[in-house]
């Protein structure tokens, strides 16, 4: 969408009675391929886009979105927002005030590769991961899930200030689903690959990858109920922590929804734990030059050897609480103003290997209800969960049909080894060392 | 909501390149969204979904493409890009369009077309609602409420002549209460909603449903850890039928079915479930949240009978999974947006009631779990794995009900599960829920009686 037709609804807005305005626009095209039984059962194309307006009036904010835009719906539009902003709350330190002269252009940057791939690449590749996967075992049954996708994205933020920031990125992935049967029993492991370029996409290690542990968990069974420590992949860990990520919500916290907030400075975690959201390092996918109030983004420390250090935060919440504003403001077009993080790094510790893998654990390498199975507020967890039992750095048997709980609050502190080389996850979004939690309940035989 | 001509056009334009049906499906979507949070107006929110999905399918191939935009250029543009791996000499060809009626039987009194429920009489319910929470309990902490309406229209056409237009009303209420004492936190939650308008609200007490999210999440508060380990479970109704749409409902879907990653795609007319067993999905219940009148394809919705006396009678068949599978559609063809090609989906499903009341199912159990109610779940279509976790649940203990539990998962697989239900209670009730697979997020209610399983993995503390 043209800078000039936003401009010119803020214009309405500001016309029609609202003293402030802003802008999101998200777009997206994609392409994405899926094969099944050694043909293409799937081809979709796309491109959307859709605007979010907040208004200010009397300090009451409104906010409505759409995603046709004719001149109609962008009337319908401006109007919601202003009704809605009638019934709202007063609020006085939510404001629209961010002035800059010069535009933050990302569409340049190393996130957009400018070069497109042909979509007969696409169907190719979707293709060749399903033959050659099918070739490694004759136990394998087609993989339910099969595809090759490209995606570009396109955020821009305008409000009436003048203040402009547009971003453009593209990425590509791969992923297969390894679905094996043997002597009765099935297992099945998913494993993607996620790049900003086609040729760096790896289908080679999805193939490895969803095989190795779709065979390694076949024969899985229970442990014994008792108390184990546990290892996260790191895409697991990544979802863990993500389960939780509200208690560095400084929304949160005046919500009365965050129980860590009279927690800053003390001691929430094992002293060995530092955590930081980094939205500009390169490497990952959830780099961002501006937030969702069209400030500059940085690093924001979340956690210091165990110390909680910060909140994210943006210009409303940082007014509130009395607290620096960390500019992590969020913003969808059908969101309202929010916090959030982006690509989040834990600190590797100085260790040697043998004293991380000493004695048993469990490698948690797939789980099932994380997300339904916990609870932000009280901190409780309990997931089905299946991997492997570690003895001395070797796995020793693989282990299905078990539960894991716990209380995050808890386990956290009871970190007895953090690792010293740093992995991503798959999705590029979570930077850490492996982590080893002390002493978690499995439920099994 | 688009010109017949052109989709006309697109659809003649696709099968011109070759392929054997050419589908157009238009959407537009109002939506408007209020809460109260900390006893105020939180936030309102409304807006405007608007878009165009093509679907061309070449033999049992499915080429999917979307836009917002309306004019006749940009839909050749993505029919061209969709056909251009497959274009061939046409071998179809596309039916004159003929517009078809379509019967409403949910009836909507006040839906966001109406318009005639002011936005201060929606606001002063919430706050109803926020205050009952709160009254009896200096231990609730903050309550979050909310409603939720939506207005869908689409319009679907097809290389098979087929015009038809359908209009969705959609309201849901949200009750989030959370109780600190100390350091413990825990919250209580409910979300009743109806394929209808304003009047869904009007049928539920804003002090009950405030007191029942303050009350579980009181109990949570004072619940103790929930034992671990194999043991029978009672799983009451309503949201307790989570447990069979997640881990038998999804496998019944063609979408699994026909890439044989269900468990049960080759068990037809079997035995897959014990005797006290009979399963249904009804898209067809008046004002139920999953009912339709059409699906997402436009075919009139059905009662189809899943499980019969433990024996398997139907598949949820959609189009395609009709042409992979050659079981009959079942109007089950369902997606949560253009954004999204249909796929075979649940509507309203559940184990139909039996004859025992929940106490003399607790009586049958000297050491178990009671769930009175089940929070979300996930499962895996190949293998039939399931996770749920209750969001209330009590130790039963020689055939009563205890002391209060937190955190009680159930795992186990499907197909296992169906076969250890061995009562069924009279209490039949269901529930609203939303339910995320390859089409998108929809509205589909579970529901069941008072059931027990008689052996399940129960995860909490070891």
């Amino acid at each position: 969408m043209e800078m000039q037709t936003l401009e010119k609804i803020i214009d309405v807005a500001l016309k029609n009675g609202a003293d402030q305005a802003d802008i999101v626009v998200d777009s997206g095209e994609s392409i994405t391929v899926k094969s099944e039984q050694g043909e293409i059962s799937s081809y979709e194309v796309s491109g959307t886009q859709v605007l979010g307006l907040r208004v200010i009036k009397d300090n009451k904010i409104g906010s409505s979105y759409c995603e046709a835009t004719d001149d109609d719906t962008i009337a319908t539009l401006v109007k919601q927002a202003l009704e809605n902003a009638k019934y709202s709350k007063e609020e006085e330190l939510e404001k629209i005030d961010v002035q800059r002269s010069e535009l933050i252009d990302g569409t340049k940057s190393f996130k957009y590769d400018t070069e497109r791939t042909q979509p007969e690449k696409l169907i190719e590749m979707a293709l060749m991961i399903e033959k050659d996967l099918m070739a490694k075992d004759t136990c394998l049954k087609t993989p339910p899930y099969n595809g090759v996708g490209e995606y570009i994205d396109q955020s821009l933020y305008l409000n009436h200030l003048g203040t402009k920031c547009i971003e453009k990125s593209k990425a590509y992935a791969c992923y297969t689903a390894a679905l094996l049967e043997k002597d009765g029993k099935q297992s099945m492991h998913v494993h993607q690959s996620l790049t900003r370029k086609f040729q760096e996409l790896n289908p080679s290690d999805c193939i490895d990858v969803s095989y190795e542990h779709a065979l390694g968990l076949i024969n899985g069974a229970p442990v014994k109920t008792g108390h184990y420590d546990i290892v996260f992949s790191t895409d697991k860990l990544a979802q863990f922590f993500n389960v939780f990520a509200s208690l560095f919500s400084a929304k949160a916290a005046i919500n009365d929804m965050n129980p860590w907030k009279n927690k800053l400075s003390s001691i929430v975690a094992s002293p060995s734990l530092t955590m930081t959201d980094a939205p500009l390092l390169e490497k990952g996918f959830a780099y961002s030059m501006f937030d969702g109030e069209g400030n500059m983004m940085s690093e924001t420390p979340l956690i210091k050897d165990g110390v909680l250090t910060g909140f994210y935060q943006n210009s409303y919440t940082s007014k509130k609480l009395g607290q620096e504003n960390t500019f992590n403001a969020t913003r969808s077009p059908k969101s309202s103003l929010g916090v959030g993080g982006t690509n989040k790094v834990i600190s590797p510790v100085e260790a040697d290997d043998s004293s991380f893998n000493k004695g048993t654990y469990f490698e948690i390498i797939a789980e099932q209800g994380m997300y339904s199975g916990s609870d932000a507020i009280s901190g409780d967890f309990s997931f089905a969960a299946s991997g492997y039992l570690v003895e001395n750095g070797e796995r020793v048997r693989p282990i299905k049909g078990v539960t894991v709980s716990g209380n995050f609050y808890t386990v956290i502190k009871e970190i007895s080894n953090i690792g010293r080389l740093v992995h991503s996850n798959t999705s590029a979004t979570f930077f850490s060392p492996k982590i080893r939690f002390a002493s978690l309940s499995v439920a099994g035989d | 909501m688009l010109n017949p001509q052109i989709a006309n056009d697109v659809i003649a334009y696709g099968i011109s390149l070759g392929a054997d049906f050419a589908e157009v499906f238009v959407e537009k979507h109002n939506s408007t969204n209020i809460s109260v949070l900390s006893s105020k107006v939180h936030e309102i929110k409304s807006g405007i979904d608007f878009g165009i999905g093509i679907r061309l399918i070449y033999g049992t191939k499915v080429l999917y493409g979307y836009t917002n935009r309306t004019d006749k250029d940009e839909l050749l543009r993505i029919t061209r890009a969709l056909a251009a791996q497959d274009k061939r000499d046409p071998v179809a060809t596309s039916a004159a369009l003929s517009f078809m009626k379509n019967v409403d039987h949910h009836k909507v009194l006040h839906g966001l077309a109406q318009d005639d429920i002011s936005m201060d009489q929606k606001i002063q319910y919430l706050l109803r609602i926020d205050a009952a929470a709160r009254k009896d309990s200096d231990k609730i902490s903050q309550v979050t409420c909310g409603v939720l309406q939506r207005l869908q229209d689409i319009e679907i056409f097809n290389s098979e002549g087929l015009h038809i237009t359908d209009t969705r009303n959609y309201t849901r209420l949200m009750a989030n209460a959370v109780a600190t004492d100390g350091n413990e936190q825990s919250t209580g939650y409910e979300a009743p909603g109806a394929l209808s308008g304003w009047e869904m609200v009007d049928t539920i007490n804003p002090t009950e449903l405030g007191e029942v999210v303050s009350k579980q999440a009181l109990i949570k508060l004072t619940a103790g850890d929930c034992p671990a380990g194999k043991m029978p479970v009672v799983i009451d109704n309503g949201f307790g039928g989570v447990i069979f749409h997640e881990a038998c409902g999804h496998l019944l879907e063609t979408t699994s079915v026909q890439k044989k990653a269900s468990v049960f795609w080759d068990k037809m007319q079997e035995d897959i479930a014990h005797s006290a067993v009979s399963a249904v999905d009804d898209g067809t219940m008046e004002n139920l949240w999953g009912s339709i009148n059409i699906d997402d394809e436009g075919m009139p919705t059905q009662k189809t009978q899943l499980i019969k006396d433990g024996k398997l009678t139907s598949f949820l068949v959609d189009k395609v999974g009709s042409m992979k599978t050659g079981f009959e559609r079942t109007g089950s063809g369902r997606r949560q947006s253009y954004k999204y090609a249909p796929a075979s989906r649940m509507r309203n499903t559940y184990i139909e009631a039996g004859e025992h009341s929940l106490d003399d199912i607790l009586a049958t159990i000297d050491n178990g779990i009671y769930c009175k109610k089940m929070g979300g779940g996930s499962v895996k279509p190949g293998t039939g794995e399931f996770n749920f976790s209750a969001q209330e649940s009590y130790l039963i203990k020689n055939g009563k009900i205890d002391r209060p539990l937190k955190g009680a998962t159930l795992i186990g697989t499907g197909p296992e599960v169906l076969r250890k239900i061995s009562m069924v209670g009279n209490n039949l009730e269901l529930a609203a829920g939303m339910c995320g697979s390859v089409s998108g997020a929809i509205p589909t209610s579970v529901g069941q009686a008072a059931l027990k399983v008689d052996e399940i993995l129960v995860g909490g503390k070891a």
